[in-house]
């Protein structure tokens, strides 16, 4: 009885197959055009001509929206689109592209009356994308004009975002980025990986930038639960940035993700690790530096009319450069460029990356008194703070020879929140006029960065 | 930014009006006297004995190395209450001594309203009057010092061009309504 109903059962679902897979057999090939399927004339058929996929010109006018002209007489096709232009002739295996002569795979031809013309060609020429489904026999387009208002969701800036920086430390991928972005994280096994892909993302000034194919890898050796972290262009038109974690022995993949100030952090501190001896921090100190103010917040102006966040920057990124090259200091910046992490934001950061230096820089001002000057050092009660503020002052007054204001306990919120030693450096006064002369000059940032580095590194004991 | 638009607007429509009354006898623009501004300058410039009240107030400034604040008695003279607040804001903008350094001088007072206790001072600064962190601290602390020698006053509202920021500076975030802690 039962054995009767299962294989009624199936043969039913067989019946339901048949008809299906024929169809689908039979069924011409498809045309998408950015989502979309283009529905096509009653009449006219895509052919498949030793695996060029032909389309009738009508298509193309009516479907692809391209102008169109055919002269009945010498057999060409003319089709244009904005400043596209291509001519192709029937049986001509040779087209011309603005002029220029080019090779086709094949020549176009008249089927049943019917000029038809390479769809590859024609829409790869007209600013199309052409993607090739073999087994479903379907042809996507996308137009790069479609592709922009796409990710509207990112605000007004509908350009493409960049990745300054990928680091990993304390089992967290920190991906710097020029704006907020949510990566698309799959994962996959044999072996354990978890994939990040970045929409509308390409590389920024990073160190290393993998061109075309190529990729990057991060330095994973003291990480005995990863195998490997790699990063590359993943796509290139609209660009998109992948990054690749492989996983070692762990039975299971588990990841929070959050972003802040930019950054986006993928925290694998729950994946199983293979050997809980292992110390949590790996060696690497991790060091926040935080150019002050930036984007919507100009800070001070200088006497030379110059914005103190453009100073905070300059120095910060010298700071960086030098830093980078300590094999053991895991950097983080709270900005890069010229944007806006909110006092919070640049807490938060510095607090979830459990960093062991926090550095906050900045310019000095006092416009109704120009003729004050000299650089001072903040901390906020703790005494660890204390110490490290203590180094890099000592270090900044030896090598700027500015007046020393002293180590000062201050209430400011980014060292009072931050749970790290914590300092916030007033370099110089920017509204006196030698020490902004100082500040803005090259040699003097060089100086003030490796002095920074030198009371960062002494308080790491590195 | 809202507040300046509304500004924008209102003189846009004063001075369409001010064209609209031009074409019309010219007296009813000077003996309408819309513009409040105009006839406030005199009674400044006189000691104004006559009908103003004067009192003499604590100014909080800077040291003149900018370390700490440091308490000046100055007099100032008003009319009404209102007044009362926009003078001693403009004590806190000058000070008298070349040793004490005014932190507020550059900043713009938009308008000082009281209410029940609590003072609003709307407050403009331009990029150059920004000070540092350690400046920024100060001048926190000579405003409240200033204001809060008023007995009626228990919290001021600071706001930068209309807007309750989350700082002044960018160095020290400010809370709304200050209060005497």
């Amino acid at each position: 009885m039962k054995k009767s109903i299962i294989l009624l059962l199936f043969s039913t679902l067989l019946l339901l197959l048949i008809p299906m897979h024929t169809h689908a057999a039979t069924n011409q090939t498809k045309i998408i055009l950015d989502g979309q399927e283009l529905v096509l004339p009653h009449d006219i058929e895509v052919v498949n001509v030793r695996n060029n996929i032909m389309i009738p010109i009508r298509v193309v006018a009516e479907n692809l929206k391209f102008n169109v002209k055919w002269d009945q007489k010498t057999k060409n096709v003319n089709i244009e689109q904005a400043s596209n232009a291509i001519s192709l002739t029937v049986g001509k295996d040779q087209a011309t592209v603005q002029n220029n002569t080019v090779q086709l795979n094949i020549a176009p031809q008249m089927i049943k009356n019917t000029v038809v013309v390479p769809l590859r060609f024609v829409s790869e020429e007209m600013g199309l994308r052409v993607g090739w489904n073999n087994r479903d026999k379907i042809v996507t387009l996308t137009s790069n004009n479609v592709s922009q208002p796409a990710s509207p969701s990112h605000g007004n800036d509908a350009g493409t975002n960049l990745v300054h920086d990928i680091t990993y430390a304390n089992n967290q991928l920190v991906v710097s980025l020029d704006r907020e972005v949510a990566p698309v994280i799959s994962t996959l096994k044999n072996p354990e990986r978890i994939i990040l892909d970045f929409p509308s993302t390409n590389f920024g000034n990073m160190g290393q930038v993998p061109s075309g194919g190529s990729m990057g890898r991060l330095d994973v050796n003291e990480f005995p639960s990863v195998t490997d972290i790699r990063y590359s262009l993943f796509k290139n038109d609209p660009p998109q940035v992948r990054i690749v974690i492989e996983l070692n022995n762990i039975s299971s993949v588990n990841y929070t993700q959050q972003t802040i100030a930019g950054k986006f952090i993928l925290d694998l501190s729950m994946a199983n690790e293979p050997a809980p001896a292992t110390p949590v921090n790996s060696g690497k100190k991790i060091v926040v530096i935080d150019p002050g103010h930036g984007g919507s917040d100009p800070g001070t102006i200088s006497f030379t009319k110059k914005q103190e966040k453009h100073f905070a920057l300059a120095l910060g990124l010298k700071v960086q450069a030098l830093l980078e090259k300590e094999p053991d200091i895991e950097l983080i910046m709270t900005r890069e460029t010229d944007i806006y992490p909110t006092r919070p934001e640049r807490v938060k950061l510095a607090n979830d990356l459990n960093a062991d230096v926090f550095v906050s820089i900045h310019g000095n001002s006092v416009t109704a008194a120009p003729q004050i000057s000299g650089t001072e050092t903040y901390y906020y009660q703790r005494e660890s703070s204390k110490a490290l503020a203590t180094l890099i002052h000592k270090n900044l007054i030896d090598a700027l020879g500015f007046k020393d204001r002293g180590v000062k306990n201050g209430n400011y919120q980014v060292i009072r929140e931050t749970t790290m030693s914590a300092v916030l450096l007033e370099i110089g006064f920017l509204s006196n006029q030698m020490e902004e002369e100082a500040m803005m000059s090259e040699s003097n940032q060089n100086k003030a960065a490796q002095a920074i580095v030198d009371g960062i590194k002494e308080y790491l004991k590195l | 930014m809202k507040k300046r638009i509304y500004v924008a607007i209102a003189i846009c429509a004063i001075s369409i009006l001010a064209i609209g009354c031009g074409s019309k006898p010219t007296s009813t623009g000077p003996v309408q006297g819309s513009d409040p501004v105009n006839t406030t300058p005199a009674p400044t410039a006189n000691p104004s004995e006559e009908n103003g009240e004067s009192q003499e107030i604590e100014v909080f400034y800077a040291d003149d190395q900018l370390l700490q604040v440091e308490q000046r008695k100055k007099e100032i003279t008003f009319k009404d209450d209102s007044e009362k607040y926009s003078k001693t804001y403009a004590a806190l903008q000058s000070s008298d001594q070349t040793e004490l350094i005014p932190l507020w001088s550059n900043i713009e007072l938009l308008s000082a309203t009281f209410d029940q206790g609590k003072l609003t001072l709307d407050v403009h600064i331009p990029d150059e009057a920004r000070l540092g962190s350690g400046g920024e601290l100060l001048a926190i602390d000579a405003l409240k010092g200033t204001f809060f020698q008023f007995d009626e006053v228990t919290r001021i509202d600071l706001l930068v061009d209309g807007d309750a920021t989350d700082s002044l500076m960018g160095h020290v975030e400010l809370e709304h309504p200050l209060t005497r802690e």
